[in-house]
């Protein structure tokens, strides 16, 4: 009996150890990979050779603030008045590609802020802008979004218009920017909703989506508010 | 309404009591940035904060009217993070969460620049240039 528990016992523990190799050179797989940020095709650039190194690291683990200038924005600006209009574009399309390729949405969506900075000139960025509105991140398809927002281009907005998405606030925000854009209109006022659903979100700020945005506005204290509204209306339903 | 960046355990609030205060504190906390840039803010229900511990130091915002309004709820930790979150949700669920486009907090901008309730000579370049392009663009007019 003893020596049946001795090879069970063996035979486990060389479960385990080859699991754990497996899982050891996995890791060590996805480092590589990771180290490796190179393209393999002919036409598109290593995009090490091109960026700094630290605006690269800055691209892909700093997570895009609204109204702060990044590393990455402040480079691309500076490249811009510098003239090199087409350096830029390799540079974007290659990192673009790179965030695809790593499924690194911090990367993808830091890419489109950094083009929604940037003056449009209606030659490549709108295909990326579009390209992010038909991502399944809920958080690049509003990055996607806003550089329509932010160029208040009509051209460029023709191609947000009709646009159709899955998530109500965002379906809220193309129509809000197709309505400023395209018609001119300042004020937007959305059909009020029935019922407010909430999702808590469970990891992190950005897991958008989670929390459905209610955007018409400041409620006035109704029912679920018992009557004890703090706040005056500020142009609320 | 509060902007969720800490600073030496503090978190920096603003008290609104009516539609004039709300504008006046988005003008507050947009113009403090680097550039014109969408807003969301979320309306937080004082009885709600009643258990942090909070002071009145003035804001440093160079939109004038407005600095007396600043709160800071101070000492936070891990536990009283959790009741700011739990107010930040209520005021989620009871409506009061709002999203300000590029387009609506540059509008305010201009406006309270107009009424000359912003001194400009504190904020940073980026943002003055922002703020100049605003007031130039037809769109303003």
């Amino acid at each position: 009996m003893n020596e049946e528990i001795r090879w069970y016992g063996i035979v486990n523990a060389l479960q385990y150890f080859s699991d754990a190799i497996r899982m050891l050179t996995e890791s060590l797989s996805s480092e590589n990979t990771a180290g490796n940020n190179t393209t393999e095709t002919g036409n598109d650039i290593n995009v090490l050779d091109h960026i700094p190194e630290n605006i690269f690291e800055s691209l892909t683990t700093e997570y895009y603030e609204p109204g702060m200038i990044s590393l990455g924005q402040e480079y691309f600006e500076k490249l811009l008045k510098q003239g090199y209009r087409e350096k830029i574009r390799r540079i974007i399309t290659s990192l673009y590609q790179l965030a695809g390729r790593k499924r690194s949405h911090i990367l993808e969506i830091n890419t489109i802020m950094i083009i929604s900075q940037l003056p449009y000139l209606g030659e490549w960025e709108d295909i990326l802008a579009v390209a992010a509105t038909r991502s399944p991140n809920l958080d690049v398809q509003e990055a996607g979004i806003r550089c329509f927002e932010r160029w208040e281009n009509k051209e460029a907005c023709e191609f947000l218009r009709g646009r159709v998405f899955s998530e109500d606030w965002l379906q809220e925000y193309a129509d809000e920017v197709c309505a400023e854009v395209l018609e001119g209109c300042d004020e937007v006022v959305l059909p009020e909703k029935d019922s407010i659903t909430w999702e808590m979100a469970t990891t992190g700020s950005n897991q958008s989506g989670d929390i459905e945005r209610y955007s018409s506005g400041y409620r006035d204290g109704g029912a679920e508010d018992n009557g004890q509204q703090a706040f005056p209306l500020a142009g609320g339903k | 309404m509060a902007e969720l960046k800490t600073t030496d355990n503090k978190l920096s609030l603003w008290r609104v009591e009516n539609e004039a205060d709300i504008k006046d504190a988005l003008v507050a906390l947009a113009i403090t940035r680097d550039k014109i840039s969408d807003l969301a803010v979320v309306m937080i229900r004082p009885e709600d904060l009643q258990e942090l511990s909070m002071d009145d130091e003035e804001g440093n915002s160079p939109t004038f009217g407005i600095n007396d309004k600043h709160r800071n709820i101070t000492n936070l930790n891990y536990d009283t993070l959790g009741t700011v979150i739990i107010s930040i949700l209520n005021g989620l669920r009871s409506g009061g969460y709002k999203k300000h486009s590029d387009r609506a907090i540059k509008r305010m901008i201009v406006e309270a620049y107009k009424a000359g309730k912003v001194d400009l000579s504190n904020a940073k370049e980026s943002m003055r240039e922002d703020i100049e392009k605003a007031l130039q663009s037809n769109v303003m007019n």
